[in-house]
């Protein structure tokens, strides 16, 4: 072992930009709290010219923002040895992170379009424990090699690991496998289907929306109040026109996200290990292992219901996955909902080949589902009507939304025990998830019921799994108390042995 | 060893006791906001103030009223597989966390805990975490050691 295998090795030079774009982005309020605010005390206060001030503010916060970014740099080592990572920063408070090959659950790159030409991207590690909302070793900007030097010695480590703990693995013999079993690359038209079939528009139009009210509170509101006379004065043609053209830029936005975010999507499994990799300008990978998976979850939204298509994810305990909403790690993007289940066992093989009919919810039930959504929705409605008068009638449209809400809530429910396996389908906004998740992988489970409902013999049953780093809860509600009370003493019964997250 | 239990009568002493500390914080940050409101000549500060007071005496009021209802709807058991919690009789809950689940159990004792000489047991599975208020510390400890004893045994007994 010569000592030079392991040296101090600062980023490449380029880290010195990403610190200086994260030093602005983290001081950015401070930056111009005190830009605006100081700037104009210190000219009512004292005799000093007001701009002379801010330029000397702006250019000593900017010395500041780029000393820091390069100290920053400075302090920043990692050390890829044969034991461990080991990772340095830290310019006031140091720390020294230490990462044995063995406790590494999870690596992503990053790599932006313009830094492949450099063969640089960003190495993020995670490892079993819980604490931060971050992973515990981030590389901002590194050569490509150095993902292979961790992979290297991660294989050398699990060899060893193998070899001193005997041979009661049921993994393959140690070999890399250069060929994995099963690879799964989406084809341009799923990938375009899947962007095209999203209902991401909402969250735009609500952005945009978010941005115009921003934008109505800082300009003077006689600007904005003549270009609406001004509009109202055209014809109502026109203004349709106006509103549709919106909407198509909104669409747009959020499809040509979406294929940008999936571009050429794929996903492998070796060693025990998913692997996907995604994404046109920045080109991600994740690798998890298998028994980070805490359950797979199949998703709809009502318009790829309609066509039929499913979006595949899971639930990890890993807090890499948490780029993509809520903690879920992407598998696979778009794939014809009758095949979603198999697809899936290629690559988890407890997944089952075909999902198990589900017990649904009685209609009886149905009532409560419709009548909590209609009430949650009057919430919005009355403050409207009272508040805005006559226009706020228009929000009266949302109660039979409020309606389907609850009815498509309570068809999409349904839960099944079959194979030793909990698979819950869950309705919720107009969007189906089906969860199937092993046995051992649920920490807890609830039985609840108010005293309401002991005289209609119902109640609601919450199931426990690890999500990223917290919990997700997955709900029956409105369940005959005996079902309620069978699935219950199954889960309790089930002898399950004892395998860590 | 399936024997539901209550938890132990002085627990009603420590509700009540935190009790009266939540409201001595709602009236501190009221007399806060009342002079705040003085100093910096801002009615709007006094408004906040009263509205935080009433809020401080409603939760206290509620927070007494449901002491006796709250002991006497708490419930726990250790059974070989879980650990069983029945609380509430409005809103009932009934939760088992399954031994092999557990990932550790932590025994502490505030200040107000340790006035009453009882200790808050938590179990954690790795993503849920639960709470006995309040135990005898010698049955929080033979709790302790039952639990991780029965996990142990879940593990030995892992194909």
């Amino acid at each position: 072992m010569t000592s030079n295998q392991s040296k101090k090795h600062r980023l490449h030079p380029f880290a010195l930009l990403f610190f200086l774009f994260r030093n602005i982005v983290d001081w950015l309020w401070f930056i111009v709290v005190s830009l605006i605010g100081l700037g104009s005390q210190i000219d009512k206060l004292t005799s000093i010219d007001g701009t002379l001030v801010m330029i000397i503010l702006a250019s000593s916060l900017a010395f500041l923002v780029v000393f820091f970014a390069i100290l920053r740099y400075l302090f920043f080592t990692y050390e890829i040895s044969p034991e461990m990572i080991t990772i340095n920063k830290g310019i006031f408070i140091k720390k020294h992170i230490h990462i044995p090959y063995g406790r590494i659950q999870t690596i992503s790159q990053d790599q932006w379009f313009f830094l492949t030409p450099f063969h640089l991207e960003q190495v993020k590690i995670e490892t079993a424990g819980h604490d931060d909302s971050k992973p515990e070793g981030i590389l901002p900007v590194v050569p490509e090699s150095v993902k292979e030097e961790i992979e290297k010695y991660r294989v050398q480590a699990r060899h060893l690991n193998r070899m001193t703990n005997g041979s009661d693995d049921v993994q393959p013999e140690p070999e890399i496998q250069t060929e994995p079993k099963d690879v799964y690359t989406i084809s341009n038209h799923d990938l375009n289907l899947f962007a095209a079939t999203s209902l991401g528009i909402l969250p735009i139009i609500a952005v945009v929306g978010a941005i115009y009210n921003r934008v109505y509170d800082t300009i003077p509101h006689k600007y904005i109040d003549s270009a609406f006379a001004e509009l109202a004065h055209l014809s109502v043609l026109l203004i349709i026109g106006t509103v549709v053209f919106f909407l198509i830029i909104c669409f747009l936005i959020s499809y040509v996200g979406l294929i940008l975010k999936y571009y050429k999507f794929t996903i492998t499994e070796n060693e025990n290990q998913l692997h996907t990799e995604q994404g046109l300008l920045s080109r991600k990978t994740f690798t998890i292992k298998n028994n980070r998976v805490q359950s797979v979850q199949i998703s709809q939204n009502i318009l790829r219901q309609f066509f039929k298509l499913a979006t595949l994810r899971v639930l990890t305990a890993s807090k890499i996955g948490k780029e993509d909403n809520d903690a879920t790690l992407t598998v696979l993007p778009v794939i014809a909902s009758d095949q979603a289940a198999g697809m899936m066992h290629k690559f988890i093989s407890w997944m089952p080949e075909t999902l198990p009919t589900l017990t649904r919810l009685p209609t009886r039930s149905y009532w409560y589902l419709i009548r909590n959504s209609v009430l949650l929705m009057l919430i919005i409605i009355i403050p409207c009507i009272y508040f805005l008068k006559w226009w706020g009638t228009i929000s009266l449209i949302l109660l039979p939304i409020a309606f389907f809400l609850g009815l498509y809530s309570a068809k999409n429910s349904g839960f099944s025990t079959a194979n030793g396996q909990l698979v819950v389908s869950d309705g919720h906004l107009f969007n189906r998830s089906i969860y199937i998740t092993e046995l051992k992988n649920i920490q807890s489970f609830e039985l609840r019921q108010s005293i309401w409902m002991t005289k209609t013999q119902l109640a609601h049953f919450t199931v426990n799994v690890r999500s990223g780093n917290g919990n997700k809860e997955i709900e029956l509600r409105y369940y005959p108390k005996t079902e309620a009370d069978r699935l219950f003493s199954f889960l309790s019964t089930y002898k399950s042995s004892r395998i860590k997250s | 060893m399936n024997t539901t239990e209550h938890l132990p009568t002085k627990i009603k002493n420590v509700w009540r006791i935190n009790a009266c500390i939540s409201l001595a914080c709602f009236v501190a940050a009221f007399i806060a906001a009342l002079i705040a409101s003085h100093i910096f000549e801002w009615q709007l500060l006094s408004t906040i103030g009263n509205v935080i007071l009433v809020i401080g005496i409603a939760f206290f009021i509620i927070d007494m009223v449901l002491v006796d209802y709250r002991y006497r709807f708490f419930e726990y058991t250790l059974t070989d597989d879980s650990v069983l919690v029945q609380k509430g009789f409005i809103f009932r809950k009934l939760i088992s966390i399954p031994i092999a689940r557990i990932q550790d159990v932590t025994i502490e004792q505030g200040p107000v805990l340790q006035s009453q000489n009882l200790s808050k047991v938590t179990m954690t599975s790795a993503s849920t975490s639960h709470t006995i208020d309040g135990l005898e510390p010698e049955t929080a400890e033979v709790l302790r050691k039952q639990i991780m004893k029965l996990a142990l045994e879940a593990v030995e007994n892992d194909v």
